[in-house]
């Protein structure tokens, strides 16, 4: 019974962070030199979105994304994970005049894995033959090469993002202003679940529910928001997480 | 090879306009009434601006003030330009913007058969944050449907399903009253699910009034927009192909 309620809150979880949303960006007034503001929840329907010390939040919680299918396409991104969830947009207030003269784009500013290994992720666009091209990898030496482009008033929905290894990360994005008429944004992380979410209680993505896992439940022991070991997504690691490891020990 | 299949759709397109004045004295059936639609949607369509990209239009209004008018647009986003309304039509790059509708739908229900798409957004977020559109809620009534050839068509508007891809709509041409008929944007949405679709082929022109349900603003100028409900060119090949048979087969 516990472990049909594991899985059942586990795709509880996911069914959540598959919610399509957008990102955007704003200013004070428009003035030159104004820092660019990045906002979520703008849109109807999506107000349940929240920037909060510099991190996206979905009621209050964390926000997570799933990435748990891999692209099947060929060449650079060949069996990264994938997905359209996020929608980085330049439109929504550029018709208050505060977004006049900029052009805006999406640094990949750093990706800083809660568990896994170390990741590459990038941000693109599918072409015409369902391909996702990478136009922004947060590996890249350039700045202009880590960012993805959303122009003057852009709201692109071809776009999607891909990392290349499973785990659980902070991706940190920068908007910025390729004009610079306005300053740099303060940085958000979002945070991306990548990799199949098919072993309840592997808490580190290995793909194995043993000590590490168990380990991990033990320190992260009490209040801990969308963190690894909170595995039914409630805000607190408790017996419930601890019973899930439990029952899919050596999975 | 795709010269080849124009050139064979093409011939096949002249041999069955030849039939439909033949079957004027004879009785047309429904294969040839198919037949001269597909052909009439290929030279209407050809006589117009066919528009690929996928485009937006939303509402806006001159002030927010309660009464004023509300205002359909195009081409306001970056990857939008070309497109621009005018003379209550709307047009890509000076011509009228044609729409091809391709995709025939193959799920259960009333929507398996029809022809959809997906190339046009109905939205009402780019100028909700000027304040025009404050106290708004804003609905796209499908007005009318008007058929420039096939035979009448029922236009739904709707929404694909994020699970499934399944088409359902919650607006219909043939809806009874303006609400039934009407695709609704509310405030500030941006809906990237949404698609329509037409019950038969043809090329049709579909206008759009823009309405607030709160009852603040007063109702948009109409604004008519261009579909040529076709099928794919894969299928329009094999159509065509079948037709050469056929027709080979009755000379031996």
């Amino acid at each position: 019974m516990q472990r049909i309620l594991a899985i059942v809150l586990l795709l509880a979880l996911s069914s959540l962070a598959l919610a399509h949303n957008h990102l955007t960006v704003d200013t004070l007034s428009g003035q030159p030199g104004d820092p660019i503001i990045i906002k979520a929840g703008y849109l109807s329907g999506e107000n349940v979105y929240t920037i909060s010390n510099n991190r996206l939040f979905y009621n209050g919680h964390i926000a997570v994304y799933d990435l748990p299918f891999q692209l099947t396409q060929t060449g650079d991104l060949h069996n990264w994970f994938g997905n359209s969830a996020l929608v980085l947009t330049s439109d929504f207030f550029f018709a208050t005049g505060r977004l006049t003269g900029g052009d805006f784009m999406w640094e990949l500013a750093s990706v800083t894995p809660i568990a896994g290994s170390a990741c590459i992720a990038s941000w693109g666009d599918f072409n015409t033959s369902g391909i996702l091209i990478p136009s922004a990898l947060s590996n890249a030496a350039a700045r202009i090469d880590r960012s993805f482009d959303t122009g003057i008033a852009g709201h692109d929905h071809n776009q999607a993002c891909a990392f290349s290894t499973p785990g659980l990360y902070d991706l940190t994005f920068i908007a910025w202003d390729r004009n610079n008429r306005y300053a740099d944004s303060a940085p958000v992380k979002v945070r991306f679940r990548v990799g199949p979410a098919s072993i309840p209680g592997d808490t580190n993505f290995d793909s194995h529910v043993n000590i590490d896992d168990l380990t991990n439940v033990i320190l992260e022991w009490g209040p801990c928001d969308a963190c690894p070991a909170d595995l039914n997504a409630d805000g607190v690691v408790n017996i419930d997480d601890l019973t899930t490891v439990i029952l899919n020990w050596n999975s | 090879m795709r010269e080849c299949i124009v050139f064979v759709f093409f011939f096949e397109s002249m041999r069955l306009t030849s039939l439909k004045i033949y079957s004027e004295m004879s009785g047309m059936n429904s294969m040839k009434t198919v037949s001269i639609v597909l052909f009439a949607s290929f030279t209407c369509a050809a006589l117009s601006t066919t528009a690929h990209a996928h485009i937006h239009l939303t509402v806006n209004t001159a002030s927010g003030t309660p009464g004023d008018q509300v205002q359909i647009v195009a081409g306001y986003l970056a990857a939008d330009t070309g497109y621009t309304i005018s003379g209550n039509r709307l047009l890509f790059n000076g011509e009228i913007a044609v729409f091809d509708v391709t995709e025939l739908l193959d799920q259960p229900g009333d929507f398996n058969g029809w022809y959809s798409g997906d190339e046009i957004l109905l939205t009402s977020d780019f100028y909700a944050a000027t304040g025009n559109l404050d106290g708004g809620n804003f609905m796209w009534e499908i007005a009318s449907v008007d058929p420039l050839s096939g035979g009448p068509a029922t236009f739904a508007w709707g929404e694909f399903s994020d699970e499934d891809g399944e088409f359902s709509a919650s607006a219909f041409s043939t809806g009874l009253t303006q609400l039934d008929r009407s695709f609704d944007t509310a405030f500030a949405q941006h809906n990237h699910d949404q698609g329509y679709a037409f019950s038969a082929l043809g090329v049709y022109d579909v206008t759009l009034i823009a309405w607030d349900s709160n009852g603040l603003y007063s109702n948009s100028d109409p604004v008519t927009v261009r579909f040529n409900v076709i099928p794919a060119p894969g299928a329009l090949a094999l159509f065509g192909l079948a037709g050469l048979s056929r027709t080979r087969r009755r000379r031996a």
